[in-house]
């Protein structure tokens, strides 16, 4: 992103608004997708992502990257959006009687970016991603979805380097233990 | 065997992001934010505010101060006010002598 366009932005040019939506669009999008796996939430915080760019663009410092900062609305955004949606669910009448989630929904996330051949593992892997602590999903995704390394999620994080790989290894882990469980139960 | 299979099937499973493109939100999104944010106006200083306000730690410390003033006021004995409770009956029966009833008024001895 052209430092100038964040300038321009900050000292009231509004023109340069959608230079920065059309952008930064896809990685919000796809960020949040990968977080909430429902399209049109994903639309809903997008938007919302890019209102919150438009008022607060005076709090922006130059002490991060533009992306980084735009990550961490996404990220806190979707992850806002997903506790709302956790407690609906377990408020939900037929929680009541059967006690809690159900672990046995059929798979329903279709990532439309994923290779034709792999959309059937890329779903069960989706449905395992769903089952991941807030801080690994949102380490995963962002490695795995958006491409960013280490370092770049540990500055959307704010945590240490050290930090993002244990979050790395143990959603790994997390997530062979899950997909164990699925395949026992649904493989013949 | 079962087992060599899903080992297979995780391994697929967690390779299946590999290559993946960026998914992206449905077209004429520029015009869906601007909608947005004629609908919410900025937020000013005073916007800011209240919202502060309105936060429950707010409330709840506003409800600290204010029962925190009446409990000095009380134990204060209030402001600059110099009167004591009527802790003295003979006040009361003194009062009560000197009121007149219609019998007394219809009675007086002459």
């Amino acid at each position: 992103m052209n430092p100038e366009i964040i300038t321009k932005l900050q000292n009231g040019d509004q023109s340069v608004f959608r230079e920065i939506v059309d952008g930064c669009q896809d990685m919000v999008y796809n960020t949040a997708l990968g977080i909430i796996q429902d399209e049109t939430d994903a639309e809903d915080i997008t938007q919302e992502v890019f209102v919150q760019v438009y008022q607060s663009i005076g709090s922006f410092r130059n002490d991060s990257r533009f992306s980084t900062w735009i990550y961490r609305i996404t990220v806190r955004k979707s992850l806002d959006v997903l506790r709302v949606k956790n407690k609906r669910q377990q408020r939900g009448i037929f929680s009541k009687f059967f006690g809690g989630r159900d672990d046995d929904d059929p798979v329903h996330f279709n990532h439309p970016g994923v290779v034709l051949d792999k959309k059937e593992s890329s779903a069960v892997l989706f449905k395992a991603i769903e089952k991941l602590p807030d801080k690994q999903k949102v380490a995963f995704v962002l490695h795995k979805l958006e491409g960013l390394s280490y370092q770049e999620i540990a500055d959307v994080m704010s945590v240490s380097l050290m930090a993002v790989e244990s979050l790395q290894v143990r959603a790994k882990n997390n997530l062979k233990r899950i997909l164990q469980s699925y395949y026992e139960s649904h493989l013949q | 065997m079962k087992q060599e299979n899903i080992n297979k099937k995780i391994t697929e499973a967690l390779e299946s992001l590999d290559g993946l493109q960026r998914a992206t939100p449905a077209p004429y999104l520029m015009t869906r934010v601007n909608a947005r944010l004629s609908l919410s106006p900025a937020r000013s200083i005073w916007s800011q505010v209240f919202s502060f306000m309105s936060r429950p730690s707010f409330a709840f410390m506003g409800l600290l101060f204010v029962m925190l003033v009446n409990l000095i006021i009380l134990f204060s004995g209030g402001l600059g006010n110099n009167t004591t409770p009527i802790a003295n009956n003979a006040g009361v029966y003194e009062i009560a002598i000197n009121v007149s009833s219609n019998y007394d008024l219809e009675n007086q001895e002459p």
